[in-house]
C-alpha cells in the first residue's frame, strides 16, 4: 500500500533554479499547508490554500512532498508539476483537530473528535455553513420535524429546549451572532468534539459537545492565489398536495350540508360578534339552489397555492477569494454574495459577506493577526402561507379560489362574515374585504442585518517550548425588521373599521386611518479576552503538549419594537394614540385598548474562566487531562463561589500503527438561560381596575443555581485493515446527566408552587461508528463511507409528576419529561378498536373498555396509556460511496434513520367542524357496521366530541413507525485544468419507508423539502 | 511559569465579582426600590381577588339540590357533606394563593428594609410598610381560620397554628409555630400597620388606617378579645363611616351594588366557586323567611331563582359575576363589630344604637322601628341575628360559627340531608378545620389537621 503517482505537466519551466507547483489531495482538492522539501537545496516551503508553491531548486533536484495524513512521496523538480498526494490509510489518519483552543494531532489526541475536511465539507452546494454537516458527521442528528431545524450531538443531555443545541465556535470563540452570517466558502474545516476529552475545555457549556468552524486562512510564503466559485441552486416548487390535512371539496361540502341541516351553524349565523361563515353555509342559509353550491366542488385550494403562493426558485451563490504571502505576512480576502429565493412566492434572502485575514511577523518569534469579517443580510417576507382566515379557523375551506379564472385577486372571508362585513359600515366604514392576493402583493416587510465581528491576536514565541497568546473577539450585530401595512392592506383596514365606534353625534376612531408601521430592531454586542500559555516539549521518548489560561466574555442582546399607526411612508407622517384606554369596538364586538406592540428586552450574560489542558505521550501511551472553572452573572452565589470545576481525563494506547484505543471519562456543563439565581420580579403593565403598573414575584432566590452537568465516559478504538483499505473508528459512550433544570415542585408554603432548579437527572448511551473502506483501487477507485449512531436517553429523575396522566399523550415533538422514559417518549391512549354499531372509537379506563373519552383522556393511570416509542431516531446514519474515475468523481449519499415512531395527524371532528382542519382519513371513517375489520377512523358524530377526537387522534391508532431509507444527493464532479465544475443533487427519492401511510417522517404533517439541483464551478488561479 | 499564570488569572477573577453581579435579563427587576415594592402590592389580581372561599360549600347559609350537588366535582361534595377523606385539592388552590400573597409582602417588606427612611421618603416608606404588614396579616388571619382550629384563648397556646412566613428565605423551614404566636404576630402587626397607614384613601385596593383598624376589629372579635375589636371598629369608624342608604339601591338589579362601593373600606374577592355560583345554590329557607318583608336586604340580596327558591345577589365585590364573594372590609360590619362589643361588655344602649345606626339604612324608607333588648344578652343575641343577616354571602358565616361554637349559648349543629341521609356537624367538630395540602405536609413534614 505504497503510492501512486499522477502527473501532469501543462507548461515547461523557463525560469531556471526555480520551480512551481500546486499539491493536491484527495477528490483533487488544493492541499494547503502541505510541505516541499528540495533536496538538494534544503529548502522547506508550504502550500497556499489554492495548494501552489514556489521553491528554489537546482534542477534536477527531487522534492519531498509530505502533508499530514497523506503518503509522502518524493517526485522529480519541474515547474508548473501537479502533484497528487494520496491518503496515508496505512497509518492512522494523521489529522489535526481544532478544540478552538489548541490545535491537536489526532494521533495523539485521547477525545472523539470528528472532523470533516474541506473535500467532505465542500461536497454539497448549499448556502448555509451548518447544513453541510448532514450526511457526513456520525453522532450529529438534524431534525426537521414541523418545520424545526434542531441540531444534537449524541442525544440530549438537557430538558431545556432552548437548551439543546452544541456550542458552535467560530476559530477560537463561541459565536453568538446568526449562523445564517457565515459563508460556508469561508470555511476551511469543520470539528466536532463530541466526548469529555474534547469538549470539556468548553466548561459550561459544553454539555451538548461542540462544533469548531476553522475559516480559511493562508500561509506564510504562500504564492498569490484567486480562486472564484460560482453555484446556481434549482429549487422545485414544493409538493403542496402533499399534507393530509385536507379534506377535498366535495367531502367538505357534504359535511357542511350535514351541519347546516343539524342546525350547527344557526348561532354563528345569528352572532352579534359575526364569526366566519363559508360560502357554502352561506349559500344553503339563503336557500341558494343545489346546483350553484356542487359547482364549488370542483375547485381545489391547493391548485391556486401551488399556482399563485409557491414557485419553484433558482438561488445563487458566488464567492471570490484572494490569498498569498510572503515569509513575514500573510493575506487572505474574500468576498461572497448569496442570493437565495424562498419557496414562498416573493419571499428572498440576500447575503453579501466580506472577510479578511492578515498574519505579519513583525519579529522573530512574534506572531500577529487581525481578521475581519462583515455580513449583510436583508430579507423580503412579503408572502404568506398558509391563509388563515381567523376567527378560530386554522385553514381555507377547500373550494377557496385565491383568484378568478383571469388571474385577478378574489376575496375570502377573514376574521367576520362577510357578508356582514360588506355591509355593516353603511358606507360610513372603509372596506373590509380581504383578498390574499392583493393583500400579499401590496405586502412591506422587510428586514436587514449588518454583523461584524473583528478578531486579533498576538502569539509569541519566548523559546522553542513555550509561547504565549492574546486573543480577542469582538462581534456587533444589528438587526432591523420592518413590517409596513399600507393603507389599503387588510391588516391596515381592519383595525381602521373595528377600532370605531358611534358615539351618537358621530363615528369616533380610535385607530386612525393610513398605515401601520411595526419596527423591531435587535442588536447583539459581544466581546472575548483570552490569554493563553502554550508549552510542548520533547523528553526523549516522551513529548509533553500544555496549555493553560484565562478568559472572560460577555454577550449582550437588546431587542425593541414599536409600532406607529396612521403612517405614511411617502410623507413620513403618522397620527398619535391612545395605548392607554379601552374603547368599544365597532357595533357590540367588544371593548380593548389599541394594541401598542411596544416590547424592550436586554440580556446580558457574562462569563470568567479558567482552564488548563495537558497531553503526555510516552511511546504507545498517552494520557490527558484537562480542568476548567467557570463563573457567571447567570450561575447563584455559591456556585460563582465554590462551584467545583469541571474536568476531564484520557488515555490512549497506540497497540500497532493500525489499532489504537482509547478511554475518556470527565464533566462538561450547560448552561440553560432566562433563569435566575436571585429573587427577581417582573413588571406588567398597568392593571385594567387599578390603572397602576404591577410586578410579580418571578423567582425567589436560589443561590445554588448552577449549569447542567453532564459526565460522560468514552471507549473508543481507530482501526486500519487489510493494508488501510478498510479503516474507521468507533465510539461507545455513556453520559449522566444531573442537575438537570426541571420545573420541580415546592412547598407551596414558600409561596410559589414550582421553582426552576437543578434536580432531573438524564442517562444516555450510544455507539458512534465510522468506517472508510476503498473497494476498488486503479483507475476507478470506489471509496466507501459508512456512519452508524445509536443513541438512547432516559429521563431518570424528574420531580413532577402529574396526576393527570392522561395529559401525557402527545404528539411528541417537544421533550416530555416522564420518570424512566425517553425524553421524547410518545404516549398514546391504549387502543380498544371500533364500535361494531356505532364507529365509536374505544378506549380503557382502569383496565376496562371504556367509551367515557372525558374519563379516558383525563386517566389518571399509567395503564390506561401505552409508550409508543421515542420520536427522535435511536439509530441512524449515513453510507456514503464515491467512485472516481480520472478527473471524474460520482458519489451519492444514502441516509437511514430507524427505531422510531411518528404520530401521524387523522381526521379531527371538532377540528374539521370547527376549524375547517380536514384530514384526508375522512374517506376512510367507519360508516357502517363491519367497516371496524379495516379501518381504525371514527364514525362522524354530531355533535363532535372533543374528548372522543383527542382520545382517538392521540391513541395508538394514529401512531406510524419512523424507519426510513432515503437517496440524501448525488454529486457528479469534473476537474479540467483549474476549473473544477459539480453537479449536485439533493432530497431526490425515499428509497423504503417503514410505514404505509406515504409520509416522510422527517417532516411530518410539515412539507418535505423539495428536489433540488446545483450546477457549480470552482476555479483556482 | 504556568502556574504563576495561574495564579495572576485567578487573582484577577477575585476581581471579576462585580462583573459577574451584572444582571442578566433586565425585565426581571431584582427589587430594591420602593416602587418595586409597591408594585409587588398592587398587583390586583393576586393581592385582591384570589383569597379562598374553601369553606362556601361547607357552611349553612345556602344548600344544593340533589342534582347540583351531583353535578360538582368530588371534592367540592365532599366538602358540602363535611366528609373525611383525603380531598386536597380544594385546599391545595386556598394555601398556595394565601402564600404567594405572604411571599410578595414579605418581600416588600425586605424591599422596603433595604431603603433608608429619609425625610424626603417617609411618607411612602410607612405606607408601603404598613400596606405590607395589613396583607401579609389578612392572608395569615384566612390561613389561620381555615387551616387551624378556632382561636381559644385558653388554649391557643398549645394548638398548632398555621407557618409563619415573615421572610422570603427558601431556606427557611416550615413549621408550625402555636395558634397564639400566629394570632399574636398578625395582631402587632396589624397594630404597627395602623401607625404607618395614612388616613386618606389612595385606591380601594390598598389600604389606609382606617382599613387597617378594621381587620385588627375582625381578628380581636375573633380571638374574643372584645376591648381591643371594639376599640379597633370605633377607631376605624372614626377614619370613615359612610353607609349607604339601601332605598337608593336598584332591587331590580342583576347586581344591586355596584363594586368599591360606599361602604367599602377596603377592597377584597374570594374565589369563585362552584357551590355557591348563584343561582347553583339556594338560600337557606329559613334564613330568607327570616328577612322582615321591609327589610331591603330581603330583595337585594336576594332573587327567585325557581322552584320557589332563592338565590344570592347582594356581593360587594359587585362585578358582573354577583357569585364572587367580597370578603374585603365594609363599614357596615364595623356598626357589627363595635354592636357585638358593647352587648358582650354590658353597655346595651350603646350597642343598640350601633345596631340601628345601620339598620335604619337597610329598612324602607319610614317602615323603620329602631329595635329595643331588655338586657344585653338580648341585645347581643339581636346582633348576632343581623350580623348573620347583614354579612350573608361574605365567608363570614363559618368564621363565625367556629368563633361562636365556642359558646354554648350560640352553638348550632349544622344538618344536611343527602340521599335521605341526614349528616351533622355539631360545634367544635375538628372538621370545622381544613386538611393542609398533602403536598406540604409531605414536603416539610407538617403535622396534619385531624378531621
Amino acid at each position: 500500500m505504497k503510492t501512486i503517482l499522477i502527473l501532469f505537466c501543462f507548461w515547461p519551466c523557463y525560469v531556471f533554479g526555480q520551480v512551481s507547483g500546486y499539491i493536491f489531495g484527495e477528490n483533487n482538492a488544493p492541499l494547503e499547508g502541505a510541505s516541499v522539501y528540495a533536496v538538494h537545496t534544503h529548502k522547506t516551503t508550504f502550500t497556499d490554500a489554492a495548494g501552489y508553491f514556489v521553491l528554489d531548486a537546482h534542477l534536477p533536484d527531487t522534492l519531498l512532498v509530505s502533508y499530514v495524513g497523506y503518503v509522502a512521496m518524493r517526485v522529480p523538480a519541474f515547474s508548473g508539476m501537479r502533484v497528487v498526494l494520496l491518503k496515508d490509510t496505512a497509518a492512522l489518519a494523521g489529522v489535526t483537530v481544532s478544540t478552538g483552543y489548541q490545535v491537536l494531532s489526532k494521533e495523539r489526541a485521547t477525545g472523539s473528535f470528528d472532523k470533516i475536511d474541506a473535500a467532505l465539507y465542500n461536497r454539497e452546494i448549499s448556502t448555509g455553513a451548518l447544513a453541510r454537516l448532514e450526511g457526513v458527521t456520525s453522532g450529529l442528528f438534524f431534525s426537521k420535524v414541523n418545520g424545526t431545524s434542531e441540531l444534537y450531538i449524541r442525544g440530549i443531555s438537557t430538558l431545556s429546549a432552548n437548551a439543546t443545541s452544541p456550542l458552535i465556535v467560530l476559530d477560537n470563540f463561541p459565536y453568538e451572532g446568526d449562523l445564517n452570517n457565515l459563508n460556508p466558502n469561508d470555511i476551511e474545516s469543520v470539528t466536532v468534539l463530541k466526548d469529555a476529552a474534547a469538549a470539556s475545555i468548553w466548561g459550561s457549556r459544553a454539555g451538548n459537545g461542540v462544533i469548531v468552524i476553522t475559516t480559511k486562512k493562508a500561509a506564510f510564503n504562500a504564492k498569490p492565489a484567486l480562486s472564484f466559485t460560482a453555484n446556481t441552486i434549482f429549487t422545485a416548487k414544493p409538493d403542496v398536495f402533499y399534507s393530509r390535512d385536507f379534506l377535498d371539496s366535495k367531502d367538505f361540502i357534504s359535511v357542511e350540508k350535514y351541519l347546516f341541516s343539524q342546525g350547527f351553524y344557526d348561532d354563528d349565523l345569528s352572532s352579534p360578534q359575526h364569526p366566519v361563515i363559508s360560502p357554502v353555509v352561506e349559500m344553503l342559509a339563503s336557500g341558494a339552489p343545489a346546483s350553484d353550491i356542487d359547482k364549488l366542488a370542483s375547485f381545489d385550494v391547493r391548485n391556486d397555492y401551488s399556482k399563485y403562493l409557491y414557485r419553484s426558485a433558482v438561488s445563487q451563490q458566488y464567492a471570490l477569494s484572494y490569498a498569498g504571502g510572503n515569509e513575514s505576512l500573510h493575506y487572505r480576502f474574500s468576498g461572497g454574495y448569496d442570493g437565495v429565493p424562498s419557496a414562498v412566492e416573493y419571499d428572498r434572502q440576500q447575503r453579501a459577506t466580506f472577510r479578511s485575514d492578515v498574519g505579519i511577523k513583525p519579529l522573530k518569534g512574534l506572531e500577529i493577526s487581525v481578521g475581519l469579517q462583515y455580513t449583510y443580510a436583508a430579507g423580503v417576507a412579503d408572502g404568506q402561507s398558509p391563509i388563515s382566515p381567523g376567527s378560530g379557523k386554522t385553514a381555507l375551506y377547500p373550494y377557496a379560489r385565491l383568484a378568478d379564472n383571469n388571474g385577478n385577486p378574489l376575496a375570502v372571508p377573514r376574521d367576520y362574515r362577510a357578508s356582514w362585513a360588506d355591509t355593516t359600515g353603511g358606507g360610513l366604514l372603509g372596506d373590509w374585504s380581504y383578498k390574499p392576493l392583493s393583500d400579499i402583493r401590496g405586502a412591506d416587510n422587510t428586514s436587514a442585518s449588518h454583523d461584524l465581528l473583528l478578531t486579533a491576536g498576538v502569539a509569541y514565541h519566548v523559546n522553542h517550548d513555550l509561547s504565549l497568546s492574546v486573543n480577542g473577539q469582538l462581534e456587533q450585530s444589528l438587526f432591523s425588521g420592518r413590517e409596513y401595512y399600507n393603507a389599503s392592506s387588510y391588516t391596515a383596514r381592519n383595525l381602521y373599521n373595528l377600532y370605531t365606534f358611534d358615539d351618537g353625534p358621530g363615528l369616533i376612531h380610535t385607530v386612525p386611518a393610513g398605515g401601520i408601521l411595526d419596527r423591531t430592531e435587535n442588536r447583539l454586542v459581544s466581546y472575548g479576552l483570552r490569554g493563553q500559555v502554550n508549552y510542548t516539549r520533547r523528553f526523549g521518548k516522551g513529548e509533553l503538549s500544555a496549555i493553560a489560561g484565562g478568559e472572560i466574555r460577555q454577550t449582550r442582546s437588546t431587542a425593541s419594537s414599536y409600532r406607529v399607526y396612521g403612517y405614511d411612508d411617502n410623507t413620513l407622517t403618522f397620527a398619535n394614540v391612545d395605548f392607554l384606554n379601552s374603547y368599544p369596538l365597532w357595533d357590540g364586538l367588544g371593548y380593548n385598548a389599541v394594541p401598542s406592540n411596544l416590547s424592550f428586552s436586554d440580556v446580558l450574560n457574562r462569563f470568567v474562566s479558567v482552564y488548563a489542558n495537558a497531553a503526555y505521550t510516552f511511546g504507545r501511551w498517552t494520557v490527558s487531562g484537562s480542568v476548567r472553572k467557570d463563573a457567571s452573572n447567570l450561575f447563584g452565589v455559591h456556585t460563582n463561589q465554590k462551584g467545583v470545576p469541571l474536568w476531564s481525563s484520557g488515555l490512549a494506547y497506540k497497540v500497532s500503527p493500525a489499532l489504537r484505543f482509547r478511554a475518556t471519562y470527565g464533566k462538561s456543563g450547560n448552561v440553560v438561560p432566562g433563569l435566575a439565581a436571585l429573587p427577581t420580579i417582573e413588571y406588567y403593565p398597568p392593571n385594567y381596575h387599578t390603572n397602576l403598573p404591577y410586578a410579580l414575584v418571578h423567582t425567589l432566590s436560589n443561590d445554588d443555581l448552577r449549569w447542567e452537568q453532564t459526565a460522560m465516559l468514552n471507549l473508543g478504538a481507530d482501526v486500519s485493515l487489510f493494508g488501510g483499505r478498510l479503516s474507521g473508528s468507533v465510539d461507545y459512550y455513556h453520559k449522566k446527566s444531573v442537575d438537570v433544570i426541571a420545573l420541580s415542585p415546592v412547598d407551596p408554603t414558600l409561596g410559589l408552587a414550582f421553582m426552576q432548579e437543578n434536580t432531573a437527572d438524564i442517562t444516555g448511551q450510544g455507539l458512534d461508528l465510522k468506517l472508510n473502506a476503498v473497494l476498488l483501487k486503479g483507475p476507478v477507485r470506489w471509496e466507501s463511507m459508512l456512519l452508524f449512531s445509536y443513541v438512547r436517553n432516559k429521563v431518570t429523575k424528574y420531580l413532577l409528576n402529574g396526576d393527570d396522566k392522561g395529559a401525557y399523550a402527545g404528539f411528541g415533538y417537544s421533550i416530555n419529561p416522564i420518570e424512566g422514559q425517553d425524553p421524547y417518549a410518545l404516549i398514546s391512549y391504549r387502543w380498544g378498536g371500533l364500535d361494531h354499531t356505532t364507529g365509536n372509537p374505544v378506549g380503557y379506563v382502569d383496565g376496562k373498555q371504556s367509551q367515557d373519552y372525558a374519563s379516558i383522556v383525563n386517566t389518571p393511570n399509567w395503564d390506561d396509556l401505552v409508550v409508543s416509542g421515542t420520536t427522535r431516531p435511536p439509530v441512524f446514519g449515513n453510507w456514503l460511496h464515491t467512485v472516481s474515475y480520472k478527473a471524474f468523481s460520482l458519489s451519492f449519499n444514502i441516509g437511514y434513520r430507524f427505531g422510531y415512531v411518528f404520530r401521524k395527524t387523522s381526521v379531527n371532528y371538532t377540528a374539521l367542524f370547527n376549524q375547517w382542519v380536514g384530514n384526508s382519513d375522512f374517506t376512510r371513517r367507519w360508516q357502517q357496521p363491519g367497516d371496524e375489520a379495516h379501518t381504525d377512523v371514527p364514525s362522524m358524530v354530531y355533535p363532535a366530541d372533543a374528548y372522543r377526537d383527542q382520545f382517538y387522534t392521540l391513541s395508538e391508532a394514529t401512531v406510524d413507525k419512523g424507519g426510513v431509507v432515503r437517496l440524501q444527493d448525488i454529486r457528479l464532479g469534473y476537474r479540467w485544468k483549474q476549473l473544477q465544475f459539480s453537479l449536485y443533487a439533493s432530497n431526490i427519492a425515499i428509497l423504503w419507508r417503514a410505514n404505509k401511510d406515504g409520509i416522510d417522517p422527517d417532516y411530518g404533517s410539515g412539507m418535505p423539502a423539495p428536489f433540488s439541483v446545483a450546477l457549480g464551478i470552482t476555479a483556482n488561479f | 511559569m504556568k502556574i504563576k499564570y495561574l495564579v495572576v488569572v485567578l487573582m484577577l477573577c477575585c476581581g471579576c465579582k462585580k462583573y459577574l453581579d451584572g444582571k442578566t435579563d433586565k425585565s426581571l427587576v431584582q427589587p430594591a426600590t420602593l416602587a418595586d415594592a409597591q408594585a409587588l402590592l398592587d398587583n390586583y389580581t393576586q393581592m385582591n381577588t384570589f383569597y379562598p372561599s374553601i369553606a362556601a360549600e361547607s357552611e349553612d347559609d345556602h344548600f344544593l339540590l340533589p342534582a347540583s350537588l351531583l353535578s360538582l366535582p368530588t371534592t367540592l361534595q365532599d366538602n358540602y357533606t363535611w366528609a373525611t377523606g383525603a380531598f386536597f385539592s380544594t385546599s391545595d388552590v386556598s394555601w398556595k394563593f394565601l402564600y404567594n400573597n405572604i411571599l410578595a409582602a414579605n418581600m416588600a417588606l425586605e424591599t422596603v428594609g433595604k431603603n433608608a427612611r429619609t425625610p424626603q421618603n417617609a411618607a411612602d416608606y410607612d405606607y408601603i410598610r404598613g400596606q405590607a404588614l395589613f396583607f401579609r396579616a389578612f392572608a395569615l388571619f384566612y390561613a389561620a381560620e381555615y387551616f387551624a382550629a378556632p382561636y381559644d384563648s385558653a388554649a391557643a397556646a398549645t394548638t398548632p397554628g398555621i407557618p409563619l412566613r415573615l421572610t422570603s428565605d427558601v431556606n427557611e423551614p416550615v413549621t408550625r409555630p402555636s395558634l397564639k404566636e400566629c394570632y399574636d404576630r398578625i395582631y402587632t402587626d396589624l397594630q404597627e400597620a395602623c401607625t404607618l397607614l395614612p388616613d386618606t384613601r389612595d385606591h380601594l385596593s390598598r389600604p389606609n388606617r382606617a382599613a387597617a383598624w378594621a381587620l385588627l376589629a375582625r381578628v380581636a372579635l375573633t380571638m374574643a378579645d372584645y376591648a381591643t375589636a371594639l376599640d379597633a371598629a370605633n377607631k376605624s369608624l372614626a377614619g370613615y363611616n359612610t353607609l349607604e342608604d339601601y332605598n337608593t339601591v336598584d332591587s331590580f338589579a342583576a347586581t344591586p351594588f355596584k363594586s368599591l362601593g360606599p361602604e367599602v373600606t377596603f377592597h377584597a374577592e374570594a374565589l369563585q366557586n362552584r357551590a355557591i355560583f348563584s343561582p347553583t345554590a339556594k338560600t337557606d329557607t329559613v334564613l330568607y323567611a327570616s328577612y322582615d318583608d321591609n327589610d331591603l336586604r330581603k330583595h337585594l340580596y336576594f332573587y327567585a331563582s325557581g322552584g320557589g327558591y332563592h338565590s344570592f345577589k347582594g356581593s360587594y365585590a359587585g362585578s358582573n359575576y354577583y357569585d364572587v364573594p367580597f370578603i374585603g372590609l365594609a363599614t357596615d360590619e364595623q356598626y357589627l363589630i363595635a354592636a357585638e362589643c358593647y352587648a358582650r361588655l354590658g353597655q346595651t344602649a350603646k350597642a343598640l344604637e350601633m345596631l340601628n345606626t345601620l339598620l335604619v339604612n337597610r329598612w324602607q324608607a319610614g317602615k323603620f322601628h329602631p329595635f329595643t333588648a331588655g338586657n344585653a344578652e338580648d341585645a347581643l343575641r339581636l346582633v348576632l341575628e343581623h350580623r348573620r343577616k347583614e354579612l350573608a354571602g361574605r365567608g363570614m358565616r363559618w368564621l363565625d360559627l367556629r368563633r361562636l361554637n365556642l359558646d354554648k349559648r350560640f352553638a348550632v349543629t349544622l344538618t344536611r340531608v343527602v340521599n335521605a341521609a341526614v349528616i351533622t356537624l355539631p360545634p367544635g367538630d375538628p372538621r370545622y378545620t381544613f386538611y393542609i395540602p398533602d403536598i406540604v405536609v409531605k414536603t416539610s413534614g407538617l403535622s396534619q389537621n385531624q378531621r
